[in-house]
C-alpha cells in the first residue's frame, strides 16, 4: 500500500521570503516545513512556480521577483540553482522591472519569463541555464499567461488590450483583441487588463479580467471582439484560475471576493468564504479539486472547490503575493521546520485523505421541548 | 401556560443554585480570613474582552520577523525620526457649519495641521498635490446632511489609506467643563491595538503626531480600542497630592492623583476598509475589508 502523501504548497510574500507548507495524513494541522530567503522588500516575490525534476523525484521552485530577477531554488534545501534577469540589456525603470508572467514549458524544458516593461526571456533548464532567446512585448504588461499546450502567450496591461503571441515565432503577434464598443454615454473606457487565463487545455479561449470590474471571454478562432462580458465584484479583478476541463473558472478580485464562473452557462455562481483582502495569487491543483489563494490579509487559504469548504488556513505574518502547489510527498519525508501549526477546520484534527469528499449531512433537530 | 410555568421553574432553580454557590464561596472566604489563611481568589466575571476568540494575528513582543517587517514599512521613516508629520485637513464637497466647528477643534489637536478648501478636487489629485508639497498625511472628513459620519486618512506618498466611520461626535463646546488646548505637542496613548491589523492602524495614528511630545503642556491624545471601536479623547492632566482617608481598601496617608480636564473633541471611529496604496476606490487593492460573513461571533475582534 502506498505511503500516505502530504499536500504541499509554496507561498511567497512581499518581503521575498518563500515558505513551503504541508498538511494532510500523518501531519497535525498545517506546518511551515521550509522557509527560504532573507527579508528584502526590493526582492519581493511576484510569481512562483513548481518545476518538476524527474531525476530527483522532487521539484524545484521558480521564484519571480519585484526587481526582475527569477531564481530557481532547490526544493529540499532552498539553495539557489540559477538566477535569470528578465530585463537584461534593457533600460527599465524600477516600476516596470517586476516579473509579471512566468511559465515552465515542460516539453522543451525551458522557463519563460516576462516583466512589466515587456522584456521577455526564455532560458533552458537542461545542464546549462543559458538564455535561449529573448524578445520584447509591448508593455506595460500587467498580466501574462501561457496556455497548457505551451504554444501561445496571452498578455495585456494598462492601456493595452489582450494580445496573443505565438511562442515559436516569438515577438510575432498572432492575435489581438478589438477594443470594446463605447458604452451608453459614448465613452470607451481605457483598457486595463489585470488578469488573464486560458480556459481549459486549449489555446483558443482566453478569459481576461479588467481593473474596471469586468471579465471578458475571447475566442481567438472566431472574432476579435469579446464573446462574453460580465461585471464581477466592485474592484479590480486580480486573478483567474481555470479548471483543467474548462467547465469552471475561479475569479478573484482586490476586495477578497473569490467566485466561481460557470463557463457553460456564463453565470457567476457560488463564492468561497474566507479571504478579506486583495487576493494576489490563485492556484488550482493540477489533479485534485483544490484551490489555493494567498493575499494581503496575510493568510493562505486552501479550499475544496466541490464542497466549497475551507480545508486549511495559515497565518504567515507578512502580506502574501504568490502561491503554487508542489508535488505531494510522503508525510514521513516532510521535515519539520518552523512550527506554525494552524487549525484544520470543521472540528477535524486530521482532515480526511480525500479532501473532495462531501462533509456528513447535518442532523435534524427534534421538535418541541 | 404549562410551558411557561415549566420554563419559569427552570429559571428559578438556576437562580437558587447560583445563590447557593455564591453563599458557599462567601462563607469559605470568611472562614479563611478568620483562620488567618489566604482566602480563595474571587471568580473573575466573564466579559467579551476576556473571552475574546483567539486570533492568530495577535503580535507577540518577541516576534523578530514582524519587527523586521515593521522596520521597513511605510511608517518606518516616521519612527526613525527621518520625517516629521505634516497633516492636510480637508472636507467633503459641500461642508456645512458643523464641519467648520469640528475642523477648528481638529486643528488644535494635530500639532502640524493645515486646512485647505476642498474646491471640488478629486481625492486622487489631492494626494498628488499634497505629496508634492511634502505633506505626510491627508485627512478628509466626510459629512452627510449636516451629520459628520466619516474620516479618510491617507498616508503619503504611498499609502495605506484607512476609511473610518465616525460617530458619537461631541465638539469641545458641548463638553461640560472643557478646557482650551494650548499649542504644546501632545503625548499619545494607543490602547489595545494588538493584532497585525490593529498594529498597522495604531502606527497610522501615531504618524499623525510628533515623536517628541512637550510634557510641559500636560496634553494627551488617546486612541482607545475596545471591541473594534476606537474612542478618541483629548485631555489635559495634572498630578495633585491628595490625602487618602483609608476608604475602599486604600492606605491612609498622602497620595498622588491624576485629574483630567477634557479639551475635546470626542468621537468614536470604526474601521471600514484599509487600502494598500493611496486612495483609489475603483482600482485599488484592499488590505482589509469588513464583510458580514466575518461576524461569526460576538467575541471576535479584528483590531
Amino acid at each position: 500500500m502506498a505511503a500516505p502523501c502530504a499536500l504541499r504548497w509554496a507561498v511567497g510574500d512581499e518581503n521575498g521570503v518563500v515558505r513551503v507548507l504541508a498538511a494532510g495524513p500523518g501531519l497535525e494541522g498545517t506546518n511551515v516545513v521550509k522557509k527560504y530567503g532573507e527579508m528584502d522588500r526590493s526582492r519581493g516575490v511576484e510569481k512562483i512556480l513548481a518545476m518538476p525534476v524527474e531525476e530527483q523525484d522532487d521539484c524545484r521552485i521558480v521564484v519571480g521577483r519585484k526587481n526582475g530577477t527569477v531564481d530557481v531554488l532547490e526544493g529540499q534545501t532552498g539553495a539557489v540553482v540559477a538566477t535569470f534577469e528578465c530585463n537584461k540589456g534593457r533600460n527599465t525603470i524600477s516600476q516596470h522591472a517586476r516579473v509579471r508572467g512566468m511559465a515552465f514549458l515542460q516539453e522543451h524544458q525551458k522557463i519563460l519569463m516576462c516583466s512589466r516593461g515587456g522584456g521577455m526571456a526564455v532560458h533552458t533548464t537542461k545542464d546549462s541555464w543559458d538564455r535561449d532567446s529573448g524578445s520584447e512585448l509591448k508593455g506595460p504588461v500587467d498580466c501574462a499567461q501561457v496556455d497548457r499546450t505551451h504554444t501561445c502567450l496571452a498578455y495585456g496591461g494598462e492601456g493595452r488590450e489582450l494580445s496573443v503571441v505565438d511562442l515559436e515565432r516569438q515577438g510575432d503577434r498572432a492575435w489581438r483583441a478589438r477594443q470594446p464598443e463605447p458604452n451608453k454615454m459614448g465613452v470607451r473606457p481605457r483598457a486595463w487588463l489585470s488578469a488573464v487565463d486560458f480556459v481549459g487545455r486549449g489555446p483558443d479561449l482566453v478569459l481576461v479580467g479588467t481593473a474596471d470590474h469586468e471579465v471578458r471571454l475571447y475566442d481567438t478562432r472566431a472574432q476579435n471582439g469579446h464573446v462574453m462580458a460580465l461585471p464581477f465584484g466592485e474592484s479590480r479583478v486580480t486573478n483567474i484560475a481555470s479548471q483543467l476541463d474548462g467547465s469552471l473558472v475561479w475569479l478573484a478580485n482586490a476586495m477578497g471576493t473569490l467566485q466561481k464562473l460557470d463557463m457553460r452557462k456564463h453565470l457567476l455562481e457560488a463564492t468561497l468564504r474566507g479571504p478579506c483582502a486583495s487576493i494576489r495569487s490563485l492556484c488550482h491543483h493540477p489533479e485534485r479539486m483544490l484551490l489555493a489563494s494567498a493575499g494581503l490579509d496575510r493568510f493562505c487559504w486552501i479550499h475544496d472547490t466541490v464542497s466549497r469548504k475551507t480545508l486549511y488556513k495559515s497565518y504567515l505574518k507578512n502580506q502574501l503575493t504568490a502561491v503554487c502547489f508542489l508535488p505531494e510527498q510522503d508525510a514521513k519525508l516532510v521535515e519539520e521546520g518552523d512550527r506554525a501549526p494552524t487549525k484544520a477546520l470543521h472540528g477535524r484534527s486530521n482532515p480526511s485523505t480525500d479532501p473532495s469528499a462531501r462533509p456528513p449531512a447535518k442532523k435534524k433537530r427534534g421538535k418541541g421541548l | 401556560m404549562w410551558r411557561s410555568e415549566v420554563y419559569g421553574k427552570l429559571l428559578h432553580e438556576k437562580k437558587r443554585e447560583k445563590r447557593k454557590q455564591r453563599k458557599k464561596l462567601a462563607e469559605e472566604r470568611e472562614k479563611a480570613i478568620e483562620a488567618g489563611q489566604v482566602p480563595p481568589p474571587k471568580p473573575e466575571p466573564k466579559t467579551l474582552e476576556n473571552t475574546r476568540e483567539k486570533d492568530d494575528t495577535i503580535i507577540r513582543s518577541d516576534d523578530e520577523e514582524i519587527g523586521e517587517d515593521l522596520a521597513d514599512d511605510e511608517f518606518a521613516q516616521y519612527f526613525n525620526r527621518q520625517v516629521s508629520p505634516k497633516v492636510l485637513l480637508t472636507t467633503g464637497r459641500k461642508p456645512t457649519a458643523i464641519m467648520f466647528k469640528f475642523l477648528a477643534d481638529l486643528l488644535h489637536v494635530f500639532p502640524d495641521a493645515t486646512y485647505y478648501k476642498r474646491n471640488n478636487h478629486e481625492i486622487k489629485k489631492m494626494c498628488e498635490y499634497a505629496s508634492k508639497r511634502e505633506f505626510t498625511d491627508l485627512v478628509v472628513i466626510n459629512e452627510d446632511r449636516k451629520n459628520i459620519n466619516g474620516m479618510l486618512v491617507v498616508h503619503l506618498p504611498e499609502g495605506p489609506t484607512a476609511y473610518f466611520r465616525l460617530s458619537s461626535l461631541k465638539l469641545s463646546k458641548e463638553i461640560k467643563g472643557h478646557g482650551k488646548p494650548t499649542r504644546h505637542r501632545p503625548e499619545l496613548v494607543l490602547n489595545n491595538f494588538s493584532t497585525r491589523l490593529g498594529n498597522r492602524i495604531g502606527r497610522m495614528f501615531a504618524s499623525l503626531f510628533n515623536q517628541d511630545p512637550e510634557f510641559r503642556g500636560r496634553r494627551v491624545v488617546t486612541f482607545h480600542n475596545q471591541r473594534d471601536f476606537i474612542f478618541f479623547r483629548h485631555h489635559r492632566y495634572v498630578f495633585e497630592t491628595k490625602e487618602d482617608k483609608g476608604k475602599a481598601g486604600k492606605q491612609k496617608g498622602i497620595g498622588i492623583r491624576a485629574r483630567l480636564q477634557e479639551l475635546g473633541p470626542r468621537f468614536t471611529l470604526k474601521l471600514q476598509t484599509l487600502q494598500k496604496g493611496t486612495f483609489d476606490s475603483k482600482r485599488g487593492e484592499y488590505e482589509w475589508v469588513h464583510k458580514p460573513d466575518m461576524d461569526t461571533s460576538r467575541r471576535r475582534f479584528f483590531l
